[in-house]
């Protein structure tokens, strides 16, 4: 096999981080393997899915390739990178395969209560209550818990609708299929936290939140994001955790 | 857990729910209705609502919870029970592991468990900014 440049580095710093727990390697392997996360998430917007979603789900992805990836089977690092990243964003869509339909107007009156929260916070100098979110947005209060709750529920279009116009293959049937290979070295490594299955800007916000003690406006000021996305974010790292600890305890059970 | 004193000035909103995860979105629309209720910050009910959702997730639940909100003056308090054991105690976790007591520090001003007979209940104060809806 032979390698060009960027493959060896690439190859050095996989086997610094996992030979030597070397945490600059694998940030580094992270920066430089982001355009092809970002890359991939882009095939899948368009789908119900916010493509700022999509690219957390696909750096997720990337996280678990950096981390499973075993020198030792002579392939590629993106070789193995991109089905597995592809394999996350397909789990992505089935785990929100249960969303109910949201009503286009709660859509609508949840994306104008996102720029409000902003709007009003800035102007208030404090987050906003319902009531003054309600009367911004000249409806009841009701609509406005109704709508905000709305944001918690994804679209999800049917998966099993043709991919294109004309085409054979249903939409789950080109969302990439993860080789047998690759499945084989899935969960071999018993993560020591789930803190390290975060992309690097969301262990920032979790660290910033839980442990600097700084609210979500200010973490939203600081990262220059809507106060609503630092939400979403923090509920999407507590998730990834979550999950990486019980795989995590799974896998311990087993040995 | 807590009885309520007949004719006493706080004031109490109860929920039975089953002890399950899906009960979820119940547990934010019901913290929803008693931010408008109260005039509290969005970002106050955000938190409220990820603190309560931590303690579905986290905590091992009864069959059957109850969540209770007890106003009294500029603090709500909220009981959620009965669990099967204390979700305070300190976990088998890595030093770098958010548990619940830590996540929940960060997200309500109080968070304090009790044992009782049917199982432990924790309770979450919250402060009311002045001038909100709360009398």
């Amino acid at each position: 096999m032979s390698l060009s440049p960027e493959q060896l580095e690439e190859n050095e710093l996989l086997r610094a981080y996992h030979e030597r727990g070397d945490q600059s390697a694998r940030d580094k392997l992270v920066e430089a393997n982001l355009p092809l996360a970002r890359a991939i998430a882009r095939r899948y917007a368009g789908r119900g899915e916010q493509l700022d979603d999509l690219v957390q789900v696909a750096s997720i992805g990337l996280i678990k390739a950096i981390d499973r990836f075993d020198l030792e089977r002579g392939v590629f690092f993106r070789t193995y990178a991109v089905p597995t990243i592809v394999g996350e964003i397909k789990r992505h869509f089935r785990d929100r395969a249960w969303a109910v339909h949201v009503p286009r107007r709660l859509k609508e009156l949840n994306q104008m209560l996102s720029s409000l929260i902003q709007d009003l916070s800035a102007r208030l100098e404090r987050s906003p209550t319902i009531a003054e979110l309600a009367e911004a947005a000249g409806v009841e209060e009701e609509e406005v818990v109704e709508a905000l709750e709305s944001s918690r529920a994804y679209t999800a279009e049917s998966l099993m609708a043709p991919a294109e116009e004309g085409s054979d293959l249903d939409r789950l049937q080109t969302l990439g299929v993860v080789e047998e290979a690759f499945e084989r070295t899935e969960d071999r490594q018993l993560l020591a936290t789930g803190l390290r299955a975060l992309e690097p800007r969301e262990r920032r916000i979790i660290q910033l939140r839980f442990q600097d003690g700084l609210t979500q406006t200010q973490i939203a000021n600081e990262l220059g994001i809507s106060q609503m996305h630092v939400s979403r974010l923090i509920r999407r790292a507590l998730e990834t955790m979550r999950e990486e600890l019980e795989r995590g305890g799974i896998d311990a059970g087993d040995r | 857990m807590p009885d309520s004193t007949p004719g006493e000035a706080t004031e109490r909103v109860a929920l039975t729910l089953p002890g399950e995860r899906r009960s979820i979105g119940i547990v934010r629309l019901f913290v929803g209705g008693l931010a408008a209720r109260l005039g509290l910050g969005y970002e106050t009910m955000d938190d409220l609502q990820l603190a309560l959702e931590s303690v579905l997730l986290k905590a091992e639940l009864r069959p059957e919870i109850t969540l209770e909100a007890t106003i009294d003056g500029d603090t709500v308090f909220l009981t959620i029970g009965p669990l099967v054991r204390d979700p305070l105690q300190p976990e088998t976790a890595g030093p770098n592991e958010l548990d619940l007591g830590h996540l929940l520090s960060a997200l309500v001003a109080r968070a304090e468990s009790t044992t009782l007979d049917d199982g432990s209940w924790l309770r979450l104060d919250v402060r009311v900014p002045a001038g909100s809806g709360a009398s």
